[in-house]
C-alpha cells in the first residue's frame, strides 16, 4: 500500500507553461525511488508538491489516503516528510547534534553515531565538517524527525564518488532497514542504479521504468 | 528545539553579529537619551531663563493732563489706593508668584546722621523710606544697582525691619542687628526740609537693621539730603504704617506683581484690566518684559533647532536599525528555508528573530542607561553647569540673588521619560524585525527550496 501518492496532479507557473501534466504516482515505504530527468523538467517541483512546500494547480497529493491540505502543509512537513538537500542546508551556528535536535526530541548522538560521526564531531561546528559528514548530518536530521517519507533533492550532487556511494548506502539503509519511503531527484545514473524503482520525468509526465539490477 | 533556544544559540555563537547589533542599539540609545536630555534641558533652561529675566507689571497712579480755563495745561497726579482684597483678586487672575506692595514716606532718627546733601541743616536730616513686602524685589536690587552686602532682605514674614546703605551704616557705626527708633518726617515742598509737624510728633517705630546694602551710585552733593540715594531706608510695611499712623493693608505707593512665565504677561494683565473693582481712571498698569522680548526669539529658535535635530536623529537611527536588521535577515534566509521545510510555522521563525533582537536590545538599553547617565551628567556640567539663572524664590528673596542656588544640571531625564524613550526604541526594533521578516514571511516554501537548490542563498 502506498504511503504517499499524487492523483492527477497538474502544475504550471503560467497558462502557457505546464510543468506537470495529470501526474499520478504512488510511493511505498521500504523502497528507494529515483526520479531522473533533464534540468527544468519538474523534478524539484514534484518533490516540493510531495513535501507540501507548494500546492498543485490541479489534483491532489495524498498521504495515507488523506489530502495533505486537510491538516495543513506545515503539519505535513513537520510530521510526514523530511528533506535532504544537495547543499546540505545545515544551520551554520549549530553543532551537528543541535542541527539534528532542531526537528526532533530524540537524543541526536545515537543517530549521528549510527551515521558514522564521532561524539567529538557531533559537537563541532557543522562548517568544520567535510561535505560527506555534513550530508550525513542532514540525513540524520531527516531520520530524527521520524517522518515516513524522505525527499532528497540531488543528495550526492556535491560529493565525490566514494562519499556519494556511502551516502547512497545510507539512504538504502533508510529505506530497507528503517522502512522509510525515500524519493530521490537526481541526475546521477550511479545513484539511480541503486534505486528500487526508477522513474523518468519528461515533458510533465512520469514514466515508471523497471528497477535496474544492481552492479556486482 | 523551540525558538527561544534557537535564539539563545544564535546570540551565543554568532558573537560578531550579536556584538554589532548590540553596539548599534547601544549607541543609538545613548544618542537618543542624550538628545532628549538636551531637549529637556533646553526647555527647562528656557523656562528658567524666562523666569530669571522675569516679567512684571506694576499698578501705579495715573497722571491726568487737562486744560484749565486759561488754556493752560494742568497735570494732575493721582494717588493709588489698592487694598489687600484687590490684591487678592489680582493674584487670582493668573500665575503670579509674588506681589510687592510699596508705600513711600520719610523718616528721621536720633541715632542716624544722614549723609549731607545740598543746603543740609539739622532740620533736613532725614531720609526717604520705601516700605515694602520684599526688599529684594525693589527695582534697585533687581537691576543690581544695589546689592545686599550683609544680613538678609526684608520679606513678608518680617516686621520692624529695615535695610540701610553701607555708607550710612559706616557713617553712623551701625551694623546688622542694631536697634533704633525712627521718627516721622515730612519734607517741605520747595526746601526739602524737615517740617516739625505736631500731628506726627507722637508717632515712632522701633526697628532693627536686618541688612546693609551696597549702592552702585556715587554720592552727589548737588542733591538735597532727602534725595541722596545712600540715605534711602528700605523698611517692612508696618514701619511706615507706624510712622504715618496709617491703616494697614491699604497701599498708596505702587503695587508690583511678578509672574512666573513672561510669555503669560499679556494674558494676565488682560485679566487684571477686566477687574471692575479697580478704578482704571486713577490706576495704570505698566508691564515690564523688555528683557524677555530680547531673548524670546532666540529661545524659541534654540528649542526649534533642538527639536529638528532630535527628529533627524530619531529618523536616522530608526532607518539605520531597520537597514541593519533587514541585512541581518537576508543572511538568515537559508535558515528560514530549512526551518520552513521542517514544518516550523512562519510565526515561530519570526518570533525567534524577534526574541534574538529583543534580548540584545534589552541588554544594550540597560547598559546604555548607565552610560547615558554619566554622559548626560558630563555634558550637563560642561555645557550648562555654570548657569545660574536668578530664579525668584523664597531663598533669593531672603538672601538676594548673590545667594541663589546654582542650577547644576539641566540635562536630566526623569524615569518616565527614559522609559518612554526605551519603549519607543523597542517598538522601532520590533517594527524593524517585523518589516525585515516580511521578506521571509511573504516567500512560499517552494521558492525557498528552489533558491536553496540553485544556490540562491
Amino acid at each position: 500500500m502506498s504511503i504517499i501518492k499524487t492523483c492527477n496532479v497538474k502544475y504550471s507557473y503560467d497558462k502557457n507553461r505546464s510543468i506537470l501534466k495529470n501526474l499520478s504516482a504512488e510511493f511505498e515505504t521500504g523502497k528507494i525511488y529515483a526520479i531522473l530527468g533533464p534540468s527544468g523538467c519538474g523534478k524539484t517541483t514534484l518533490l516540493s508538491l510531495l513535501g507540501g512546500l507548494d500546492s498543485p494547480t490541479e489534483g491532489q497529493v495524498l498521504f495515507q489516503e488523506e489530502d495533505i491540505r486537510q491538516r495543513g502543509l506545515a503539519w505535513h512537513r513537520k510530521h510526514n516528510v523530511a528533506f535532504i538537500f544537495q547543499s546540505y542546508n545545515l544551520i551554520d551556528y549549530m553543532t551537528p547534534a543541535e542541527n539534528v535536535a532542531l526537528t526532533s526530541k530524540l537524543p541526536p548522538l545515537p543517530i549521528l553515531e549510527r551515521l558514522g560521526l564521532t561524539k567529538e564531531e557531533s559537537k563541532r561546528n557543522v562548517l568544520k565538517l567535510s561535505g560527506g559528514q555534513q550530508q550525513r548530518v542532514a540525513i540524520a536530521r531527516a531520520l530524527a524527525s521520524d517522518a515516513s517519507v524522505i525527499l532528497a533533492d540531488e543528495p550526492t550532487g556535491n560529493l565525490d564518488e566514494d562519499t556519494a556511494l556511502e551516502i547512497t548506502n545510507i539512504l538504502k539503509e533508510c529505506a530497507h532497514q528503517m522502512n522509510k519511503c525515500v524519493i530521490i531527484a537526481t541526475h546521477s545514473n550511479d545513484l539511480a542504479r541503486q534505486a528500487d524503482v526508477l522513474m523518468k520525468l519528461r515533458k510533465g509526465e512520469l514514466q515508471i521504468l523497471a528497477a535496474p539490477a544492481p552492479e556486482n | 528545539m523551540n525558538f527561544v533556544q534557537r535564539a539563545m544559540l544564535y546570540i551565543s555563537r554568532k558573537k560578531g553579529k550579536t556584538a554589532s547589533l548590540f553596539l548599534v542599539i547601544f549607541v543609538v540609545s545613548v544618542f537618543l537619551i542624550s538628545c532628549f536630555g538636551v531637549l529637556n534641558g533646553s526647555k527647562r533652561l528656557s523656562k528658567d531663563i524666562r523666569a530669571s529675566v522675569g516679567a512684571a507689571f506694576y499698578i501705579r497712579a495715573n497722571t491726568q493732563v487737562s486744560m484749565n480755563e486759561d488754556g493752560q495745561t494742568e497735570v494732575k497726579e493721582n494717588q493709588i489706593r489698592i487694598t489687600q482684597r484687590e490684591i487678592d483678586q489680582i493674584m487670582g487672575t493668573g500665575e503670579i508668584i509674588y506681589c510687592n506692595p510699596v508705600n513711600y514716606g520719610f523718616a528721621r532718627s536720633d541715632a542716624i546722621e544722614f549723609i549731607a546733601g545740598k543746603n543740609h541743616t539739622e532740620e533736613s536730616n532725614m531720609g526717604k523710606v520705601t516700605a515694602l513686602r520684599f526688599s529684594a524685589l525693589a527695582p534697585q536690587f533687581i537691576e543690581k544697582t544695589a546689592v545686599l552686602a550683609e544680613g538678609t532682605h526684608i520679606t513678608d514674614a518680617d516686621s520692624g525691619k529695615i535695610l540701610i546703605s553701607k555708607q550710612l551704616a559706616d557713617a553712623n557705626h551701625l551694623s546688622v542687628g542694631d536697634k533704633l527708633t525712627l521718627l516721622p518726617a515730612k519734607p517741605e515742598k520747595a526746601e526739602i526740609a524737615y517740617k516739625d509737624d505736631q500731628s506726627l510728633k507722637a508717632a515712632y517705630a522701633k526697628v532693627e537693621i536686618s541688612g546693609i546694602y551696597q549702592l552702585d551710585a556715587e554720592k552727589s552733593a548737588n542733591k538735597p539730603t532727602v534725595s541722596i540715594p545712600h540715605n534711602e531706608i528700605y523698611a517692612s510695611l508696618d514701619v511706615l504704617n507706624a510712622l504715618q499712623e496709617s491703616e494697614p493693608d491699604i497701599y498708596t505707593g505702587e503695587v508690583d506683581f511678578f509672574i512666573a512665565d513672561p510669555a503669560e504677561l499679556h494674558s494676565i494683565t488682560g485679566n487684571v484690566r477686566a477687574l471692575q473693582t479697580i478704578d482704571w481712571g486713577v490706576h495704570l498698569i505698566r508691564t515690564n518684559d523688555f528683557q524677555y522680548l530680547k531673548i524670546a526669539e532666540r529661545l524659541s529658535s534654540m528649542g526649534d533647532l533642538v527639536k529638528i535635530l532630535l527628529v533627524l536623529v530619531s529618523a536616522v537611527s530608526a532607518l539605520f536599525l531597520i537597514l541593519l536588521l533587514t541585512m541581518r535577515m537576508r543572511g538568515r534566509m537559508q535558515e528560514a528555508g530549512v526551518l520552513l521545510a521542517a514544518g516550523i510555522p512562519k510565526g515561530q521563525i519570526a518570533a525567534g528573530f524577534l526574541w534574538e533582537a529583543l534580548s540584545v536590545a534589552l541588554t544594550a538599553l540597560v547598559l546604555s542607561h548607565i552610560v547615558s547617565l554619566g554622559a548626560i551628567n558630563f555634558w550637563g556640567n560642561s555645557l550648562l553647569g555654570e548657569l545660574s539663572p536668578n530664579l525668584l524664590n523664597d531663598e533669593t528673596l531672603r538672601l538676594g540673588t548673590n545667594g541663589a542656588p546654582q542650577i547644576h544640571n539641566y540635562l536630566k531625564l526623569n524615569a518616565m521619560e527614559t522609559l518612554l524613550i526605551y519603549l519607543c526604541q523597542i517598538i522601532v526594533i520590533m517594527a524593524s524585525v517585523f518589516v525585515s521578516s516580511i521578506m521571509i514571511l511573504r516567500l512560499k516554501p517552494k521558492e525557498i527550496l528552489s533558491k536553496m537548490t540553485t544556490g540562491g542563498f
